[in-house]
This record gives structure tokens, sequence and C-alpha cells, in this order.
């Protein structure tokens, strides 16, 4: 539809120019007119060769090319959307299994090579990201209502900005350690076994068993958080280590990935922490209880009245 | 204005020569409207008065609404899109749902800014629709954005009840009737969306489509649902 707008354009330029000498000049036009419509035909062809054939052609061009983890393939159509399109040529039966894969780790089945390897995706690791973010905020939230709940009064305020926190916290997880494990096999000579997409994949994929873990951590008992903490990091971060194994050759190979494993874990004791355990803190001095021996009279008779009566 | 009569001129030899294959974009943004509604295709909308085109397009925006609230045909809400519903919905959602940061202590209730509300809105709503574009799917732009849009209805009407319900004493009670009003809220926004976009996408894919959209209304009903 906007294609024909330009033609459009150039001809009232054409008669502002044509108009102003004669009328005879109308054969001209008919002649521009027939070269505007096969513009806008050719253009109307073009975007429908565009959209629906590239999710079947580029199963074999540019994929192929991906498969050898080649970075420099990818700055030939970097900026065009069908390059985006093939990071996310998957079907459904494929995201969940790789999704159920990347939490059970499988002796002697390697998880790259039996589920990333061909076509390594980015829409489970952006979607598996996005859902995380929430989940944390929102359960950590829950655990927060929940304590307050405890106390017996129902006025409770959400913490929406958990969301920024931890948006801040999983996205850069997901982006730096993959770039930094990337960066190491790079300088290490070793990159040719593992390509940059397919350790974002699997870093992506590895965080999928945090969601549900998150949702249980909503449960209030010290020993289950820490060991679900425990389950989560070992699980998902034994494929992590039996994906990142073979391509890391050498000596340094133990502290390598003893430093992935520890980071893997540091990230869900840092979310098990901080959203799910400071929440109590928080709270008692950001809601005075009046039952609290503690506060004064000015702090107990300002803070209630104020937040319903502000909108 | 010769010029310009003459360019009409020109249009209409062409228009005669090439039939419909051209005459779509004209200047004149309101004539496909015009040639929907069944007139003869002459540009009836330069000398209208204002309020007719006013209401034409608020009984447009209308319509939609109705669509949304009553999803039976799938492809109402995706002939002609507009931002106009979405524009209001998440203004007026923005608004209520801001909340007060300004004195630090005790009256911040912890929720949004209004400019966070807008940008999970819009920002979230327009990665949805690229999401379904990069699987596959055969919608444009605009139109997924729209429907996404018109779909927050539901959830803005579960967000006023709540609003109403806050006024009065809190209970168990009345929370859970919250929680409720705002669930109902969030299934029938998954399933309106759901019911106009759910085609767009190849077989196989539908619910990598659908799981976005799932996304987006269960973090906007959390919001409302959230807000005290």
């Amino acid at each position: 539809m906007a294609s024909s707008k330009p033609s459009l354009l150039d001809m009232e330029i054409d008669t502002t120019q044509k108009t102003a000498e004669s009328q005879l000049q109308f054969q001209e036009f008919s002649n521009i007119g027939g070269a505007a419509e096969l513009d806008v035909k050719s253009s109307h062809t073009l975007t429908f060769n565009h959209s629906p054939d590239t999710p079947g052609s580029d199963g074999e061009g540019p994929e192929s090319e991906l498969l050898g983890g080649g970075e420099g393939k990818q700055s030939a159509s970097f900026w065009t959307f069908e390059y985006y399109q093939q990071l996310f040529d998957v079907d459904t039966k494929k995201v969940v299994e790789r999704i159920v894969w990347s939490m059970i780790p499988r002796p002697g089945v390697s998880y790259l090579q039996h589920h990333i390897k061909p076509k390594p995706d980015l829409y489970g690791p952006f979607w598996i990201c996005v859902t995380l973010v929430f989940t944390i905020a929102i359960s950590g939230n829950l655990a927060n209502y929940i304590h307050v709940a405890d106390t017996g009064k129902y006025h409770w305020r959400y913490n929406f900005h958990a969301v920024t926190y931890a948006a801040t916290a999983i996205f850069s997880y997901a982006w730096l350690v993959p770039i930094g494990l990337w960066g190491v096999l790079k300088w290490r000579g070793q990159d040719t076994r593992l390509s940059f997409l397919e350790i974002l994949c699997v870093y992506g994929y590895s965080l999928s068993i945090y969601v549900p873990v998150s949702v249980l951590w909503v449960i209030q008992i010290e020993w289950l958080q820490w060991l679900l903490v425990a389950v989560g990091a070992t699980l998902s971060g034994s494929v992590l280590l039996m994906t990142a194994w073979p391509a890391v050759q050498g000596d340094q190979r133990c502290i390598i990935l003893a430093v992935l494993l520890g980071l893997h874990l540091l990230l869900a004791a840092g979310f098990m922490l901080y959203f799910f355990h400071v929440p109590p803190v928080i709270d008692t001095h950001v809601i005075p209880v009046p039952s609290d021996p503690s506060p004064t009279q000015a702090s107990s008779t300002v803070p209630l009245p104020s937040p319903s009566s502000e909108h | 204005m010769y010029v310009v009569v003459d360019v009409f001129l020109e249009w209409r030899l062409m228009y005669d020569d090439f039939g419909g294959s051209v005459e779509g974009d004209m200047t004149v943004p309101n004539q496909q409207r015009g040639q929907k509604q069944g007139s003869e295709p002459e540009f009836n909308t330069l000398d209208e008065p204002i309020r007719d085109t006013v209401l034409r397009d608020l009984r447009a925006v209308g319509v939609k609404f109705f669509h949304v609230l009553y999803p039976k045909e799938k492809k109402s809400l995706l002939k002609e899109w507009d931002l106009w519903g979405p524009l209001v919905l998440c203004t007026f959602m923005a608004m209520i749902l801001q909340g007060s940061t300004d004195t630090a202590d005790n009256s911040n209730d912890g929720g949004p800014e209004f400019a966070e509300v807008f940008v999970i809105v819009w920002i979230g709503s327009m990665i949805v629709t690229l999401n379904s574009k990069l699987l596959g799917g055969n919608i444009s732009f605009f139109q997924s954005v729209c429907v996404l849009g018109y779909c927050l209805l539901p959830t803005t009407i579960a967000l006023i009840v709540c609003r109403a319900i806050l006024l009065m004493e809190q209970s168990l009670f009345l929370f859970i009737v919250r929680f409720v009003v705002t669930m109902v809220g969030f299934a029938w926004a998954t399933f309106a969306s759901m019911v106009f976009l759910g085609d767009s996408q190849p077989a196989g894919r539908k619910a990598l489509a659908v799981y976005p959209m799932f996304l987006f209304y269960f973090v906007i009903s959390w919001l409302v649902i959230s807000h005290s």
C-alpha cells in the first residue's frame, strides 16, 4: 500500500513541471503511469516473496552457514529481518523438548549435540528470561504478601520495581556470561566447537529451571528454599557443564568450569536471598505494624490512611 | 490551483486506465473507508462536516471495543487498524495504576510510574508482535499491535471494578472478589486476542505465539490486582 505513494509523488512533481508547458503531455503521463503501476506491482510481489518464503527457504541457506558458527557470515545479513527470523525458526515441540532436557542431565548424551546443534534459536532464551523476570517479581511480591498477611493486616504494598532489578540481573547474566565464555574460548583459540549463538541458547534454556523454582520459593520454609537453590543450580548447572566440557580444553578447564558453575549457583542464591528473603526485613520498616512494641505514635498514625486517599 | 486540478485530471485518466490496482492510496486518507461503505468512489470526506468525520472514527473505535467484548467474528478487528483505542486504554490504565513515589517514606505504595505502565503496554505489545512476525505469522505489524491494544479492554474493566471495590473497607473477602474479577479479565483478554491472532501462525507454532500474549496480559493483570 505504502509503496504506491512514492510513485504518486513522482507523478505530482512531473505534473507540476509539465502542465506548465502544455496539456498535450497527457501521453507522457500514461507512460509514466504505466511505469508507476509496474513499480507498484513489482514491489507487491517482492513483499509477497519475502514473507511466506523465508521460514521454509532459510532452512537450507543461511542456516547451514550458521552451523559452522561463523561470525563472519552473520554480518552479511545481520541487519535484515530474515536474519532474525531464522533465529526464531522453531516449533512448539522442539522448544518443549529443549526446555525439558535443559533441566534433566543425562550422562553420555550431549544436550548440545542432541537438541541445540542443528538450529540454535533465540525464542526460548528470550521468553524464558522474560518469564523468569516476571515470575521472580510476582512470586517475590507474593512471598512478601504472605508474610504481611501473617501479621493479620491486609494493608500491603507491592513492589513493582522488583521487575526492574530482576530484569537487570537476568538479562545481564544471560548476555554477559555467554559473552565472557565465548571470549575466553576465542582467546584460547578453541571457539571452533561452540558458536556464540549456541552458548547463548544453552544459557537461556538453562535458566528455565528457575521458573518453577521461583514459584516454589514462595513457600517460606528456609531449608526448603536452600534445597531448591541447590537442586536447581545442580541440575541445570550440570547440563551446562556437560555442554561446555568438550569445548574447553587444556589445564585451566577445571577453573573455567568451576567459575561457570559458581556463577550459576550464585545467581540462584542471589535471587533467593534478595527477592524471597529480604522482604521481611524491608516490610518491617516500610510498614510499621501497630502491634509492634517499638513504634512511636507519630509513625503509627501517618502511614495507614495516606496510600488509599492518595488517588 | 490549476496544477492541483490538473493532477486530479491526470489521476482520473489513470484511474480509468488501470482500474483498482493503483487507486488504493490517494492523498485522502478516508477514501478507502468511504468506498467500503458502499458509496461511489468520490472524495466525499472533503466537504463533509468535521463532526461526521469524528463521529465516524469514534464509531469505528466503539465497534472494535464491542468486538473485543464479544469475540465472535475473527476478522472484525483485523480489517482496519487504528491505535486510538489502545491509546485511550493505555493512558487510562497508566493514570490509575501509577504509584505515588514522590514521598519516599510512607505513602510510597511501590507502584509503577505512569511512564513505566505506558512503556510496558506499548513496548510489550510491540515485542509480542515482533515475536509473532519472527515466528512467521502473516499479519501486519500494526494490525497486531492494534488487536493487542484493544484486547486490553477486559483488563481495564477489571481495573475499574477493582478501583471501585478499593473504595470500601478492605477485607479478605473483597480481596478474593478482586482476584476473581482480575482473573476473569485476564482470561477474557487472552481468549479474545487468541481468537483474533491465533490463526495467523503456521501450524505447530500457535502455542509459541500465544504464550507471549498470555504473559503480556498476565503481567498487566498482576499490576491490576496488586494496585491497592
